[in-house]
């Protein structure tokens, strides 16, 4: 389902270019849970970021479905995030502005997608039905993390791409928050990327790749 | 220590500099604006009392009697042994006020400098007709056909100092129109009352100019005012900004042992250096400003009160300490709250810079208690007030009562449209406003202030226009305005006139002093001209023929309400001669006290007065036909004849011209409020990364993203504006009702002009558009890197 060939991401730094990415590919297949592990540095978050369609690779190739990502241009990236591909973040996911419930359905609503009895579903599972009018700051961590990962499926996305969703959080929240995740991408038949540091949570998937010094081993 | 602890606190300027300059730029434009119209009012001042002390006038007592002293009064009584000096005055030019003096007599004075111990000098100046005049007024008079100038830098602007008798034969005049007493006479004399009839005028305060300009000078120092606060306002988010983004550095200063005291100082200091600076930029805008507006201010002052102001700036030290002062307690007013706040964070206070500005609910509701306060107190003030500082007072509670309450009143609206609200996009940007009010407060509160000054002002010009060309059009019915120069040639001019015209309508006054204040009591004959155009506020049935009668007096609306006159009021107009009040008029533009009582009664009382102006009822298409015969006929000086058109159209500009300044410093405080509102949102921008990032990743596009951001501050200044509205309305309000009423005596109908609130509605969009432009653009090219970098560090 997801395909990327031959990706290398280098930054302009004070100290020069830094290649982040060295000729990475990866696959990921329908309804499939992979994590994503490696040390700090070695370009777990950019690999994300170029999959999600949050920045474009200096070389190489994405597919989803057989369509190119790495091609388009901002309008037709911002779609992709849209409709098709979900990202979930270590913090700050959600908009302060809304509550709860508009954050839940803001996603989906961009995308002409919302499904009340899907929403109505996910929100119960989640355990945010009495969380509805909070804002942001007014949750946990764990909270806000729920909340991300009911938003990231309202829209039923291809994939679900995931970046240390459960980093701030302690192990007991974290499980729980990854349990719920598991459900929810199995239930909306997507697939997941997650990276992690953690091996734990990394096992629970169904395969692991590690990323090392901007290559995959 | 003290330098390495200033070090690091001034690191934070260098690596913000926009920062440092809006600080700056804040200070300087509030310090500009006061200190601008500081200097304004300083130099019309000092042209007042160069005025005032021009021949003694502001000392000496006079002898003067309407139509002029005669030759032969004035040596009956030099031959009685008084010392008096003869003085002539008049217009020649529209600009240039003619002093004709006796140079042996004429008491010392700066500007007659020039021929002081100089026989040379003096003999020229009686001789060829020198004219004494200031270097600005001779620039003025390039190229006009007078005698030759010489230079004194004393003689008031507009003015031309002169031999006597040049200024008879200028003038075309051969009476005197006062006679100065000499302080010090000799003894033995016979009392004047036993020698002469002359009126003795002892110099009056109360009508001096400096007291008649007071209002204008208050009004534009109000306005200074207000534009040193708007200001004040950028200056406040600014120090706040800078202050919260220290804290962390504050914290480990504080943990590494510098004192809080020390602290404390150091930050005070850096405010001061800062404010030093700013004050050095803000004076020479202010000085520019100044510059700018004067010929303005002058051009106003001499339409309105007849007051020579130099058109020109001179430094003075005195302005320039005031506005260092100025932008000294300005910077420590705006950050005291800043101060305040290190002052009082515990040692372990949390580091991460705290939302800036973030208003708790509790302090927008302690805001809006105090608002409340405020607007009733306005009211109060508007009901019981009962002067012009009341009326002032009243002014500053509404505004800044309104102003306190405008985040109240926006969070209110915003809550109600998002009701209404369809789509994720319309409710993240009503949702995102409603969260962004507390940090833009300062800057729309800003806002709101400069639109509700333009409104207000411009509802108050715009009643006050058309209720003026209203009232012109009453006033002045009659097609053509005569004066001669003698009663031999008015009688002529009018025999003249008695066949050739519909009526000849004696347009007679003489200067009284009534219940202590100078006043002139008009004459009017009996004639239609009057009873169907005269602008009556209030009027007893049978007004005009209780005037034909004598038996009736109208006062303008000035004096009805300084003495506190009604309908029926009996008002005694001199020994014996007491009559009731039939009629009220209005009477725009006068400062003094003024009377109309029937022509037959009038000249009973002052027979020997001789009857030199009037009105003349003839059809318009005749007038320039009639003008040029009479002048031709007569040989009337040029402005002995003026048609009413002609009257009309240098009231009407005298009028424009009074409220030029004020339309620029409606422009400027608009401007000021705009770079309010342009800081606001550059140093929001960056703290708005984390709104927009989780939107941008979600598939919204950086372009659309910047339309909603243009679109949310232009929905802030849009309900901002819709506030300002009715807050305008009620400064017009307080403007017509209270301060003009303290202040010149007239009250106006207050008109509403909806196309103009639309035109104003439309700039303040342009200007918040503007202000948003920049910061949505940073934003825009803002790499998807930098927005990443919300959600984590981690590459």
């Amino acid at each position: 389902m997801l395909s990327a060939r031959d990706l290398t991401k280098s930054f302009i730094t004070s100290e020069g270019p830094l290649q982040v990415l060295r000729g990475v590919s990866v696959d990921v297949a329908a309804g499939e849970s992979v994590a994503l592990t490696g040390e700090s540095g070695s370009g777990k978050s950019t690999l994300l970021h170029l999959l999600g369609c949050l920045d474009v690779p200096d070389s190489g190739t994405i597919t989803l479905q057989g369509a190119p990502l790495h091609n388009l241009d901002e309008a037709g990236r911002a779609r992709v995030r849209r409709r098709q591909v979900s990202v979930i973040f270590q913090q700050l996911n959600l908009i302060p502005s809304l509550t709860v419930v508009q954050n839940l359905k803001f996603q989906a609503r961009l995308a002409g997608v919302l499904d009340p009895d899907w929403q109505g579903e996910i929100t119960a599972r989640l355990g945010l039905s009495t969380l509805l009018d909070r804002y942001p700051e007014q949750l946990s961590g764990g909270q806000q993390q729920r909340v991300a990962i009911g938003r990231a499926l309202a829209v039923r996305p291809e994939l679900v791409l995931a970046d240390e969703p459960t980093g701030n959080l302690d192990e007991a929240t974290a499980d729980a928050v990854l349990e719920l995740l598991l459900d929810g991408v199995a239930r909306s038949r997507s697939a997941l990327l997650m990276v992690t540091h953690s091996p734990r949570l990394a096992a629970r998937l169904s395969r692991v790749v590690h990323l090392q010094e901007g290559c995959l081993r | 220590m003290n330098a390495a602890v200033f070090q690091a606190l001034w690191s934070h300027w260098r690596r913000h500099p926009v920062q440092l300059v809006t600080l700056v730029l804040g200070l300087a434009l509030a310090t500009a604006l006061w200190s601008g119209v500081q200097a304004i009012n300083a130099e019309a001042r000092a042209s007042y009392g160069r005025a005032a002390a021009l021949m003694g006038q502001d000392q000496l007592d006079r002898l003067q009697t309407p139509g002029g002293v005669t030759l032969q009064q004035y040596v009956a009584l030099r031959r009685a042994g008084w010392d008096l000096s003869p003085v002539v005055e008049g217009r020649l030019l529209p600009g240039l006020r003619i002093v004709g003096i006796d140079p042996l007599s004429a008491p010392p004075q700066p500007a007659l400098a020039p021929l002081a111990g100089d026989a040379d000098a003096l003999a020229a100046f009686v001789r060829d007709g020198v004219l004494l005049v200031a270097p600005e007024t001779a620039a003025e008079l390039k190229g006009a056909d007078l005698p030759p100038l010489r230079l004194s830098a004393d003689v008031p602007p507009g003015t031309a100092i002169t031999d006597i008798g040049v200024a008879q034969r200028l003038l075309r005049t051969d009476r005197i129109s006062h006679l100065l007493i000499a302080r010090s006479q000799p003894s033995g004399l016979a009392p004047l009352e036993s020698l002469t009839a002359l009126d003795r005028v002892t110099p009056d305060d109360t009508s001096s100019l400096a007291q008649l300009t007071d209002s204008f000078h208050l009004n534009l120092t109000a306005f200074g005012l207000l534009s040193f606060a708007v200001g004040l306002f950028i200056v406040q988010s600014a120090i706040g900004l800078a202050f919260e983004q220290r804290r962390a550095a504050v914290r480990t200063l504080r943990a590494l042992g510098v004192s809080l005291r020390r602290l404390m100082l150091l930050l005070a200091a850096e405010l001061a250096a800062i404010a030093l600076v700013a004050a050095v930029v803000g004076m020479a805008l202010g000085y520019g400003i100044a510059a700018a507006l004067l010929p303005g201010v002058a051009g106003t002052l001499r339409g309105l009160y007849g007051a020579q102001v130099s058109g020109t700036l001179s430094f003075d030290p005195f302005w320039a300490a005031s506005a260092l002062v100025i932008t000294l307690l300005g910077a420590a007013a705006a950050g005291a709250q800043a101060l305040w706040r290190v002052a009082r964070m515990p040692l372990l206070a949390p580091a991460q810079p705290r939302a800036w500005a973030m208003a708790s609910a509790r302090a927008i509701r302690v805001q809006t208690a105090a608002a409340l306060c405020l607007l009733f107190a306005a009211a109060g003030l508007a009901l019981w007030g009962g002067s012009l500082m009341a009326g002032f007072a009243c002014l500053a509670a509404l505004l800044v009562g309104s102003a306190l309450a405008l985040p109240m009143l926006l969070l209110a609206l915003l809550r109600g449209a998002a009701r209404f609200a369809r789509g994720p996009m319309a409710e993240w940007l009503l949702a995102d406003a409603r969260q962004q009010v507390p940090a833009l407060s300062l800057a729309l509160m800003a806002l709101l202030l400069a639109l509700a000054a333009n409104v207000g002002v411009g509802t108050m010009v715009g009643s006050f226009r058309t209720t003026f060309v209203g009232w012109l059009d009453q006033r002045l019915a009659p097609e053509l305005y005569l004066t001669t120069r003698t009663a031999e040639e008015a009688a002529a001019v009018t025999g003249y006139l008695a066949s050739r015209s519909d009526a000849v309508l004696p347009n007679w006054s003489v200067p009284v002093t009534l219940r202590g204040a100078p006043a002139q009591i008009y004459g009017v004959v009996d004639h239609a001209t009057y009873r169907e155009n005269w602008p009556l506020l209030s009027s007893r049935t049978d007004a005009w023929d209780s005037l034909a009668a004598g038996n009736g007096v109208l006062v303008n609306e000035q004096m009805a309400r300084r003495d506190r006159l009604a309908l029926g009021d009996p008002l005694a107009l001199g020994d014996g001669w007491t009559v009731p009040v039939v009629g009220i008029y209005s009477d725009y533009g006068n400062p003094s006290a003024q009377l109309i009582v029937g022509m037959d009664a009038l000249a009973a009382r002052y027979p020997d007065q001789p009857q030199l102006r009037f009105a003349v009822r003839l059809a318009p298409a005749a007038v320039p036909g009639m003008i040029a015969e009479l002048r031709q006929r007569f040989d009337l000086p040029a402005d002995a004849l003026r048609d009413q058109g002609a009257v009309k159209a240098a009231s009407l500009r005298i009028f424009d011209q009074t409220f030029v300044v004020t339309g620029a410093l409606n422009v400027l405080t608009l401007g000021v409020a705009g770079f309010a509102l342009l800081t606001s949102l550059l140093t929001l921008s960056a703290l708005r990364l984390p709104q927009v990032a989780p939107v941008w990743a979600m598939g919204v596009a950086p372009r659309r993203i910047a339309l909603t951001e243009l679109a949310r501050t232009a929905l802030l200044a849009a309900l901002t504006w819709a506030l300002a509205v009715p807050v305008g309305l009620a400064l017009a309000w307080v403007l017509l009702a209270v301060v003009n009423v303290q202040a010149f005596g007239w009250r106006l109908p207050m008109m509403v002009f909806p196309g103009g609130w639309l035109w104003l509605g439309f700039w303040a969009l342009t200007a918040a558009l503007l202000a948003s432009v920049w910061p949505v653009w940073r934003l825009l090219a803002m790499p998807g890197g930098h927005l990443l970098r919300v959600f984590a560090n981690d590459r």
